[in-house]
């Protein structure tokens, strides 16, 4: 339960919220809202949970969001004079959603924002984390398991002669067993992503099985499972710290790059009409900025070293 | 899972055995289809028994009926958001120029996304919705909005700090459901 002073900072967060998204104020409001801000250990969780909405709310960017989301408002609406009896109850997914989440205090490896991690295990098996990734790692003498709890894992399987034991990455989606192999796996809130780079991976999801080899990538949840093929080349760059891109759109490039760095960059969802093509160094974000507003049309403010914005020019 | 000693799942078995029968046919009398009647009443049980608290409710309230029928009803929504979503995002994606690529990663992505969104907005007021959509996920000034939806800026003001408030406060919620 939240309790009176909490209540009031979000409320308070709400409102300057909506002062700083005003793009047509005359006034600076940044020195105020910066005192508020200061001011009170409330006010920064508060805000924290803004930076989080945010950042949710730019995956979802564009008219395409908005249309969508309008039809549904409308089909809901019929739908809920159909289905009388049950009025509208605030039913987001309570027990629905991620009933899978873990403290990250309680991973045995993590690695933090920005930070590429490697690791080798007992058995010479490599495993190395992408940004802000944790797992927990449990061999024994039937399996070698690695249960990913948060992030991006790549692996590549030692081959210890009399290693019998299957190797197994464990994700609330499904089950994938190397077979040999080099591959990466990347948690989100809803679906597994599975990369293989080389030999074969098995994917288990209670009775079902598959196979995916080299060169195809694989999206999954309990639902259903999209296969497509890998883009050749970069992406698992992460690996050597750097993030390699081809004529990607900007605003996709601005959106990986955000996870490499604390806090929020809130990206013009126009920028998509640029595409970009280079080599980033993942350990100095700021430095992929200052290469984009070289190249592009673009400007980047920040309001805090941990909210920069990204807007067309 | 939730592990339990053998008096409550001795508890559970029959409440599981009395009830999925009945909620079934509850669930079917509100859907169009039978087999997601019966996958929703299914799930309806894996999450309480995935869950220790409404385990505990389960079994200590005096009327399983009416609880099961609550978490079903959540699900039935739940279930009829993503497919409102799902359905609505799959044509607007359609009208879109040809040039513009989706792949099924980021359609998979977004429509999770935009499921979560439509959640946490859930209950309010179409001009609410509309002003928060229209600002936050196409950029336009308030003013501009205001003149959309024939009302005053100040209003669309008061609009958006309702939209950001319960939203803030839902995603709370959320992960005290965790």
């Amino acid at each position: 339960m939240l309790n009176e002073q909490q209540r009031r900072s979000l409320k308070e967060a709400s409102e300057w919220y909506v002062q700083l998204c005003d793009s047509e104020s005359q006034q600076d409001m940044t020195q105020d809202w910066q005192q508020w801000l200061a001011a009170d250990e409330h006010h920064r969780w508060a805000w924290q949970r803004v930076d989080q909405m945010q950042s949710r709310l730019q995956q979802t960017r564009g008219p395409v969001a908005s249309h969508t989301l309008e039809a549904a408002h409308y089909q809901m609406q019929s739908r809920r004079t159909l289905l009388k009896g049950i009025a509208s109850i605030a039913a987001f997914g309570f027990l629905g959603f991620g009933a899978y989440r873990y403290p990250q205090w309680r991973a045995d490896y993590a690695s933090n924002t920005g930070e590429i991690k490697h690791l080798t295990l007992a058995d010479k098996t490599r495993l190395t984390l992408n940004t802000a990734s944790s797992v927990n790692v449990s061999f024994d003498d039937h399996q070698r398991r690695i249960l990913l709890l948060k992030g991006e894992i790549m692996i590549t399987t030692g081959h210890p002669k009399e290693e019998q034991r299957p190797l197994v990455v464990q994700t609330p989606h499904g089950e994938l067993k190397a077979l040999g192999t080099r591959f990466a796996v990347s948690l989100s809130d809803h679906t597994t992503r599975l990369q293989v780079y080389d030999d074969k991976v098995e994917l288990t999801q209670g009775q079902e099985t598959s196979r995916w080899q080299a060169g195809q990538q694989v999206i999954f949840n309990q639902q259903q499972i999209v296969s497509q093929a890998l883009t050749p080349g970069n992406g698992d760059s992460w690996t050597q710290g750097m993030l390699v891109v081809n004529d990607q759109p900007l605003d996709h490039f601005l959106q990986t790059l955000s996870q490499y760095r604390r806090g929020v960059i809130s990206i013009d969802p126009t920028l998509n009409q640029y595409r970009i093509s280079g080599g980033f160094r993942i350990d100095d974000t700021d430095q992929a900025l200052a290469a984009v507003v070289k190249s592009f049309p673009v400007e980047v403010s920040y309001l805090t070293p941990y909210w920069v914005r990204v807007r067309q020019r | 899972m939730t592990l339990l000693n053998s008096t409550q799942g001795d508890a559970v078995n029959q409440l599981y055995l009395n009830n999925h029968s009945w909620l079934t046919n509850w669930l079917r009398a509100r859907m169009d289809c039978t087999h997601q009647a019966e996958d929703l009443s299914q799930d309806t049980f894996v999450r309480i028994l995935n869950n220790e608290k409404s385990l505990q409710q389960l079994v200590n309230v005096l009327q399983p009926r009416s609880y099961l029928a609550t978490i079903a009803k959540r699900l039935l929504i739940d279930h009829y958001r993503r497919q409102s979503v799902e359905q609505a995002y799959l044509q607007a994606a359609a009208q879109q120029p040809e040039e513009v690529e989706i792949s099924a990663e980021s359609q998979l992505l977004m429509i999770e996304a935009l499921v979560e969104l439509d959640n946490m907005l859930d209950g309010l007021g179409y001009k609410v919705k509309k002003a928060f959509w229209l600002n936050q996920l196409e950029g336009m000034p308030y003013s501009e909005i205001a003149k959309q939806l024939s009302v005053s800026v100040s209003s669309v003001k008061k609009y958006m700090a309702k939209a950001t408030e319960q939203y803030l406060l839902f995603s709370l919620q959320q992960t005290e459901f965790n």
